[in-house]
């Protein structure tokens, strides 16, 4: 019975196929033969995104490359002697740029590296660098002095093709290669401000095919407006130096302060009182002195609060719970200042410096690399200090701090 | 013998493919909770370098020379899942950053999911957007094996089943009620397996999205201890948990506590650089929020289980049909072929409904997602004229098809509409262009307004007495009723899964079903001796004149105005109303998807049910229909009820199912009846006019239906309208004569 119930299962399925298949299999041919005519609207692709990466402002040739005869570049680095801590910032930005752009092999540990100036560089001329590039055995120096031997050097080692190119920090090195004249191109990635300096005429145009500088636009009043947001302060004591406007932004300052509605309380300096030995006393007594009523934060221009004075001036504000703040240089920070929010990212100049360097190794002309580089703001902290004044630290504001000190 | 297994066979068949799609949809639903987990992952872990960037901008910095931007965006990613892209893209210059390391790249949208976060100025303008290019492959990698299982177990289901019906039938009779409360049976039985089999798989992702926000918070918190801050001192940690915990569903609690003083089993703890006190980040998992998501993955579960079980019933009618198609008495005038005639009308209007209403809005959505225009329009008109032009064609089509009906075989154009309605589909699903799309819409517009025809002639054409008229129309609001329940709900699950251009496809691959059906089961030869018979009958001269003839008579505007405009706008309640009610009310959307389905649900087999006693009981159609137009008012009165209001909402939403469902073949028959629209216009034209109509009733009333949502004097005051017609009916009962 059961057999007899599957034989019959087994031809109904077989009927009821055949059944179907006659109108199926003509409605079938009218489907294929449409097929066909839908290619006037293409076959269809897989859903995708197409990312074309577009250039920024300017764009970077990255890819390492070496000199025509196949040898490394050699670069020689100068500085103001003795270097601070943002030549060695700058340094290091220059060759972790390099290193990621494939110029320093990947395995040369400059993580690892030094954190001074001095130790730093020898890391970087006694490792195998991989062949793209080279640093010359010593940086040059320059002091306050005529230099001479070290023009000389420089102008027999450019005109005989040991140097190909000269990266500098600081205005004063600047200066001084502008002045040699050499057949090489050189870069100066940090000079408060290049074009008012005379090292190039402005920013869009250097004015020597042969110099490129590194300009930040308006660091002062961004460091204020940054400060400001981060404070709301109504009123400001602003130390400053008389004559030193250019270093300092003290112009600057002002007009941020104008532009947000925010009162100023300044205590001015001449350039002579920075170098008495009395100074110390003299800025306290003057801040002593002062009406602070109503101050909400205290702003020290650069070169009016330094790494000695840093702690008792910090302290004394710190009292009346007045934040301390400076225009520059995070050892002031760690010597006692509350803070210092820099729009001088000197890790950053030298990454920048770098892809521009790469730029002129693949036969592009330095003068005509772009000069504008907008810093992502750089925040130290002295947390003890910032307990002593009463300031809040949020997660958030933390998270974007650089460096905590003690 | 034969009969039986054919039966057998259709039933199988039907049970396998109902099956199959309740285990994908109810794949694809898990799947949906899944990448919501991993998306609001990727959104916490990218807050941190959206905040980066977001703070340089601030400082004067522009995206466009924010050079060493791939770097940080490199150091974000190593947070990401592995195989995950991020792009920077300024809306200005174009994509500026990639961690992909090559200048030009494509990604699938198939095996790549996205999350995209804007980047703001520090005016708070938008300025670019951080997308993520997530491996979708890998989300679906971890649900595929607790889906294969349940493909698995569902097969056996149905294989167990179909034994058990063929042994029992061997020797009892197989009624369809038995038939369908096995098969139901079937559909709840593979619904709890698949509640259970994926719900331990939901509660796995959940857990595993806990773990990564905990691995993400405390790399986070270690990022500032090791600056060397004490955890005492930082101010304000509990917002930034507070903020994660509120972007992230599984999370009840995040705290900081020492590890000494833990003491609950169900919290996830993770270390943080803070030796001082030997401190902790606990998590508490929101078992509340886990559970209220798999009572929801439950509910849409139920809510796919019961379409399965529409799509099964309605489409257990087929066996009939192909039986009849067998028997000698096919394609001639017997009362089993009208009744036949009945049951293909529903089926037809069934399967095409579903088809229309699965890609109705998604070729708007695709426009808008392509984010191009068309000529000189904008993206957001280009999408609005995707439906509108379908709309027009099929407005147009409607008055153009009567004449071409005449000259044409039924059966002629439904070929062609179907055939136009493949092609269109198709093209839609091909295509990447969005003149196309429009072109293909238009077209769809055309083809939807011959099979309209062809109903309407099917319906005008295949009864023999008024009873067989009544239950043609019946049928006919029946299978609309069906349609649109199942294709909404279908075609926003297959948009989710697999694309809006999908449900084009599952639409032309519907119609060519439809076709292969119509043509099969249709007597067309029938149809077409009988429309010979009544061409002698028919009215002559141009069809526009006549429609204006007819509004001579104060009666026709009596039924249009009192009748007709008041049955379409009250099936425009739980498409307008009622969704505008329940997110005012804030309810879960899942109240939504059952009010849609209840509506459904109510209206076609409550509905059916409730007409037949109603013919039996009130006997008059004008008194049936005067009922309805009181449940309607009662409806708009309810609706304001400030409490019980998921129950208030269900419950209106099933009284308009029951307008719908005995109120439209109840208006349909009444305008049909009134002797002046008769006496100019012959059947199908009629129900061409009536279509008409209602189309016109549809695109007005929403504004309306707004105005209620918004305001509960214009509520009180649409549903008092809807008793003065009431009133104004009441003196025509009793005079009301049978039509024809």
């Amino acid at each position: 019975m059961k057999l007899i119930h599957f034989k019959v299962f087994l031809s109904e399925i077989a009927s009821f196929g055949g059944q179907i298949k006659k109108t199926a299999g003509r409605i079938v041919c009218i489907i294929l033969s449409l097929m066909l005519t839908f290619s006037f609207t293409g076959c269809r692709s897989r859903d995708v995104v197409e990312v074309n990466l577009e250039k920024q402002d300017h764009d970077f040739l990255l890819t390492p490359c070496k000199k025509e005869n196949g040898e490394a570049f050699t670069i020689a680095f100068m500085d103001l002697g003795p270097p601070i801590e943002s030549s060695y910032l700058c340094l290091k930005g220059l060759a972790e740029g390099l290193q990621d752009s494939g110029y320093i092999d990947a395995d040369v540990p400059l993580s690892l590296a030094p954190q001074d100036f001095f130790e730093y560089y020898d890391v970087l001329v006694n490792s195998d660098l991989g062949g793209y590039i080279k640093f010359c055995e010593e940086p040059y120096m320059i002091d306050e002095g005529d230099n001479k031997d070290i023009a000389k050097e420089l102008i027999e080692k450019t005109n005989n093709g040991t140097i190909d190119v000269i990266v500098a920090t600081g205005t004063d090195p600047g200066l001084f290669l502008k002045g040699l004249d050499l057949p090489v191109p050189f870069l100066v990635c940090l000079a408060t401000d290049p074009v008012a300096s005379g090292i190039i005429d402005s920013a869009d145009d250097t004015g020597d095919p042969d110099i490129w500088a590194l300009v930040e636009p308006n660091p002062y009043k961004r460091q204020f407006e940054g400060y400001y947001r981060m404070l709301e302060f109504d009123k400001i004591l602003l130390v400053t130096v008389n004559g030193m406007d250019t270093i300092t932004g003290n112009p600057l300052y002002r007009e941020a302060a104008d532009e947000l509605g925010v009162n100023i309380l300044e205590l001015n300096f001449e350039e002579s009182d920075m170098h008495a030995n009395d100074y110390e006393d003299k800025i306290a007594n003057g801040i002593r002195d002062a009406n602070l009523t109503g101050i909400d934060a205290a702003l020290f221009a650069y070169g009016t609060m330094d790494d000695d004075n840093a702690d008792m001036l910090s302290s004394m504000l710190a009292r009346r719970g007045i934040p301390s703040l400076v225009g520059d240089g995070d050892s002031i920070c760690e010597n006692g200042a509350m803070m210092c929010l820099s729009c001088f990212d000197y890790e950053g100049y030298g990454n920048y410096a770098s892809m521009v360097l790469s730029n002129i190794f693949h036969g592009r002309k330095a003068g005509e690399q772009p000069c504008r580089y907008t810093s992502s703001p750089h925040v130290v902290l002295n947390m003890n200090t910032a307990e002593q004044t009463g300031f809040k630290c949020t997660f958030g504001f933390l998270q974007g701090v650089d460096r905590i000190y003690r | 013998m034969r009969n039986f297994f054919r039966q057998y066979i259709v039933l199988f068949l039907i049970t396998l493919i109902s099956a199959a799609g309740f285990c994908a949809l109810s794949y694809l639903t898990v799947l949906q909770f899944s990448i919501q987990s991993e998306e609001q992952y990727i959104s916490t872990c990218n807050s941190g370098l959206i905040n980066e960037i977001e703070t340089s901008l601030t400082f004067g910095k522009k995206l466009s020379n924010y050079y060493g931007l791939s770097q940080v965006l490199s150091k974000a990613q190593t947070l990401l899942p592995e195989g995950t892209i991020l792009t920077m893209t300024s809306f200005d210059n174009g994509v500026l950053a990639t961690t992909k390391g090559e200048e030009h790249f494509i990604v699938s949208l198939e095996d790549y999911g996205t999350v995209e976060q804007t980047i703001h100025d520090d005016n708070n303008a938008e300025v670019g957007v951080l997308t993520t290019y997530y491996d979708k492959q890998a989300v679906k990698n971890r649900i595929i094996p607790v889906m294969r299982t349940s493909v698995i177990v569902s097969i056996a289901i149905i294989f167990a089943a179909f034994i058990i019906i063929f042994l029992i039938s061997i020797k009892v009779s197989l009624d369809s009620n038995r038939v369908a409360a096995i098969l139901t049976t079937v559909i709840m039985l593979q619904g709890a397996f698949l509640t259970v089999n994926y719900s331990d798989a939901f509660e796995e992702t959940a857990n595993q999205s806990i773990k990564s926000v905990a691995s993400y918070v405390s790399m986070s918190v270690n990022n500032v201890l090791d600056k060397g801050v004490h955890i005492d001192e930082i101010e304000g940690l509990d917002t930034f948990l507070n903020n994660v915990k509120r972007e992230n569903t599984f999370i009840k609690d995040i705290r900081i506590e020492k590890r000494s003083t833990l003491s609950d089993s169900e919290t996830y703890v993770v270390g943080i650089n803070e030796t001082r006190n030997d401190m902790v980040i606990a998590f508490d998992v929101s078992e509340e929020n886990i559970r209220m998501i798999i009572i929801q993955m439950v509910l849409m579960f139920a809510a796919t289980s019961f379409l399965s079980i529409i799509v099964m019933k309605e489409s257990l009618t087929l066996h009939d049909m192909i039986a009849f198609r067998h028997s000698k008495d096919f394609n001639t005038e017997t009362n089993e072929q009208f009744d036949i005639i009945a049951k293909s009308i529903r089926y037809g209007n069934y399967l095409t409904l579903t088809f229309d209403y699965m890609c109705l809005s998604f070729a708007a959505l695709q426009i808008k997602e392509w984010n191009r225009g068309f000529m000189s329009m904008p993206p957001a008109m280009a999408a609005a004229l995707s439906i509108s032009i379908c709309q027009i064609a099929d407005l147009m089509g409607m008055f153009a098809m009567p004449s071409l009906g005449k000259k044409i075989k039924a059966q002629y154009i439904m070929t062609v509409s179907s055939i136009l309605l493949i092609f269109a589909n198709a093209n839609c699903f091909f295509t990447h262009s969005v003149m196309i799309i429009i072109l293909m819409r238009f077209l769809s517009g055309v083809g939807a307004a011959g099979l309209k025809q062809v109903r309407n002639m099917i319906i005008s054409q295949g009864y023999a007495n008024e009873k067989q008229l009544n239950q043609n129309l019946q049928a006919s609001n029946n299978g609309i009723i069906a349609g649109l329940l199942c294709g909404m709900g279908l075609g926003g699950v297959i948009a989710v899964g697999f694309g809006y251009q999908t449900t084009f496809l599952v639409a032309g691959i519907g119609y060519i079903v439809y076709l292969i059906f119509a043509a099969y089961c249709i007597p067309w030869k029938l149809l077409s001796q009988r429309k010979s018979g009544s061409m002698a009958d028919e009215e002559e001269g141009n069809l526009l004149i006549r429609i204006f003839s007819i509004f001579r008579s104060v009666s026709v505007w009596r039924t249009i105005f009192m009748i007709v405009v008041p049955q379409y706008f009250m099936l425009m309640i739980i498409v307008c109303l009622i969704p505008g009610r329940i997110q005012r009310l804030e309810l879960p959307g899942v109240v939504l998807t059952y009010s849609n389905l209840l509506n459904g649900v109510v209206g076609l087999y409550v509905g059916e049910r409730l007409y037949k006693v109603f013919q039996r009981v009130i006997k008059s159609n004008l008194r049936i229909y005067i009922v309805m137009l009181i449940t309607g008012a009662g409806t708009l009165f309810m609706l304001d009820i400030p409490v019980y209001q998921t129950f208030i909402i269900l419950l209106a939403a099933s009284l308009v199912g029951i307008v719908d469902g005995v109120g439209s073949p109840v208006a349909t028959d009444l305008f049909m009846g009134n002797a002046y629209v008769m006496k100019y216009l012959n059947d199908t034209e009629v129900l061409m006019l009536y279509s008409v109509i209602g189309s016109a009733v549809m695109a007005v009333a929403p504004f309306m239906l707004e105005l209620c949502e918004k305001s509960i004097p214009w509520m009180y005051g649409t549903g008092l309208i809807l008793l003065v017609f009431v009133v104004l009916l009441l003196p025509s009962v009793g005079t009301q004569k049978a039509k024809k």
